[in-house]
């Protein structure tokens, strides 16, 4: 596997390839968007993990073009998530908000590749969620957690309480993408899929 | 405008008011307290005259206070000025005679029906500006009236002059005010805004650290083999991203930035409680929620999950054997109260929403309780915690 890992500190990009190239997989750094951009148009990667404030190329704009590529794109932000970030335009595959551990990147990383590569999809009402494109059919974007935790509600599991974020994000995704079907809390019975009016 | 300037402009304005009322009231009391007694001094005059008024003839070089010359009864110029009339009765009120009359407000027989009527009385105001004695003397009772009318006038017209004063005054001192408390207030304002400006900057700013500190020391792990050091390290670590995560939250409602829409709280509490159940358990904490279905508050749906999960956590933290969850509609207002045993003293407890503020015997960071009233203000709501009996109750309005 091959990392591409952009960020503009470099202890980090330093300290994480040495981790990454022995979990993951052959990492290259990048610590600005125009070398990201330059490394994406030179060689292959199987995905991009990019800092979100990184310099002088907009973070969103060398978002997009990976997506244009079919690569899957991790985030790495210095907020908490947020229904605000995780609604922006242009959405990611994967958020992985600052600091983290290996586990955590290598969770988050393993899970955008395996959802990448599943054929798998899923319902949210007349809504069809394409899991391999991270994407309700004809709608918005939905990152990896949110396909999660509306996999989860599918079957009937219950939604940690850090979880619930991605509630308010997929409602508003679903709306985007003119589904009546929300997610919503019923008393003893956990979150659930229902039509907007029942 | 924030709250405390609000507050500093209503309180020095009312201390304005109070203040000028009571000096105003003093100066106008006692000036109408000198014209009764003035008043009072030539009704005994008169009195001692059996009705007239006949002061002896002071010159016009006897000098009184200040060099100005006999003032009030005892001005030369008072016999002419005055303007009264004095009715005697005789056989116990039946015949009335008038022993004097210098009056043209009423004629002789209006003056006598008018002080039949003052008999039963001793001395006071009549007919508004009328100063009235009754007297006895040798078996006949005097009754004495003298208009004032004159004499009150400068002292109504300086009750006017006080009144219309007071009220120009409180509005000028309602706009200096204004500038006075934007003048106060906008260090503070300033402070506080740079004091979270540099807590947002600071939490971005230890975030890659704390990751690239964590990476190496697994680095080091990974080539000599876990020791104590490296557990201490990562323990710190963890201690310090879970502050990390909570500064991160501040700010996070503030300025407006809330998408309200209905948000179902009832259903909101009850997934809240229902994925903590564990947590209370694992504390041996007794649980009780009184919630009323189909609550609802035009809110941030995000903001409000996120503030009943600093309830939730605030109460798993800090109750020592139970805790109960209320929440209500209560005259027009949506009310979410917290209640929990805590070994707190007894009174009111809004310091728990001071940033970095705890109380005694906590060991928190004091930042959950000032984040979830950062969301309560972002909504207009209202929220305050006190300790009674022991324990600790937080109620929230919104």
């Amino acid at each position: 596997m091959r990392i591409l890992f952009a960020s503009p500190h470099r202890d980090l990009l330093e300290c994480c390839k040495k981790l990454f190239d022995h979990d993951l997989g052959e990492t290259v750094t990048a610590f600005d968007g125009t070398q990201v951009l330059y490394l994406l148009a030179k060689e292959s990667f199987d995905i991009v993990i990019l800092d979100r404030y990184i310099q002088r190329v907009d973070s969103r704009e060398i978002t997009e073009r990976v997506h244009r590529k079919n690569i899957p794109v991790v985030i790495l932000t210095y907020d908490s998530l947020s229904a605000h970030i995780l609604t922006e335009e242009p959405v990611p595959n994967a958020y992985l908000p600052y600091p983290f551990d290996s586990e955590k990147i290598s969770g988050v990383i393993s899970n955008v590749l395996a959802k990448a590569a599943s054929g798998e999809t899923l319902k949210a009402g007349k809504a069809e969620i394409e899991v391999a494109k991270f994407r309700i059919k004809d709608g918005p974007r939905l990152t990896a957690d949110e396909i999660d935790v509306l996999k989860a509600i599918a079957e009937g599991k219950s939604v940690a309480s850090k979880d619930r974020v991605f509630i308010s994000s997929l409602n508003a995704k679903l709306a985007k993408a003119g589904s009546d079907t929300r997610i919503k809390y019923r008393a003893k019975k956990g979150f659930e899929q229902v039509t907007e009016n029942e | 405008m924030n709250k405390a300037e609000k507050k500093f402009r209503l309180y020095s304005i009312l201390v304005i008011f109070v203040l000028l009322t009571v000096l105003l009231s003093v100066i106008n009391g006692v000036n109408f307290t000198m014209a009764a007694s003035d008043a009072d001094e030539i009704t005994q005059k008169i009195a001692e005259r059996q009705g007239a008024f006949e002061p002896e003839e002071p010159s016009f070089q006897q000098k009184g206070a200040f060099g100005m010359g006999p003032m009030g009864p005892d001005s030369p110029e008072m016999n002419k000025s005055l303007r009264y009339f004095t009715v005697a009765f005789t056989n116990k009120g039946e015949t009335a005679e008038t022993v004097a009359f210098h009056i043209s407000a009423v004629n002789e027989s209006e003056a006598k029906e008018w002080a039949a009527g003052l008999l039963k009385e001793k001395t006071g105001w009549t007919r508004t500006t009328y100063r009235y004695r009754v007297y006895k003397k040798n078996g006949t009772t005097y009754v004495t009236v003298i208009d004032q009318g004159r004499e009150l006038l400068p002292s109504y017209r300086i009750l006017i002059i006080s009144a219309v004063g007071e009220i120009l005054v409180l509005i000028i001192g309602w706009f200096v005010l204004l500038g006075i408390g934007r003048k106060i207030y906008a260090p503070i304002e300033e402070a506080d805004r740079k004091q979270k400006n540099f807590i947002k900057n600071a939490n971005k700013e230890f975030r890659v650290p704390l990751t690239v500190i964590n990476g190496n020391t697994e680095l080091t792990e990974r080539k000599y083999g876990p020791d104590e050091q490296s557990r201490s390290t990562h323990r710190q670590i963890a201690k310090m991203n879970e502050l990390v995560e909570k500064l991160g939250k501040i700010g996070l409602f503030e300025d407006g930035d809330i998408r309200p829409e209905k948000v179902p709280l009832s259903e909101y509490l009850s997934a809240a409680l229902d994925s903590s159940e564990e947590r209370f358990a694992s504390r041996n904490l007794e649980l009780k929620a009184d919630i009323a279905p189909d609550v609802t508050v035009n809110a941030d749906p995000e903001a409000m999950s996120r503030l009943t999960d600093e309830l939730i956590d605030n109460a798993v933290k800090f109750a020592l054997t139970k805790v109960s969850f209320t929440l209500k509609n209560e005259n027009g207002y949506v009310v979410i109260e917290t209640a929990n045993d805590a070994s707190l003293p007894d009174g009111p407890a809004d310091q728990v929403f001071d940033r970095f503020t705890t109380l005694e015997n906590s060991d928190g960071t004091g930042l959950g309780l000032s984040y979830v009233k950062d969301i309560v203000k972002a909504h207009k709501g209202r929220a305050s915690a006190e300790v009674a009996s022991g324990i600790f109750t937080l109620r929230i309005l919104m």
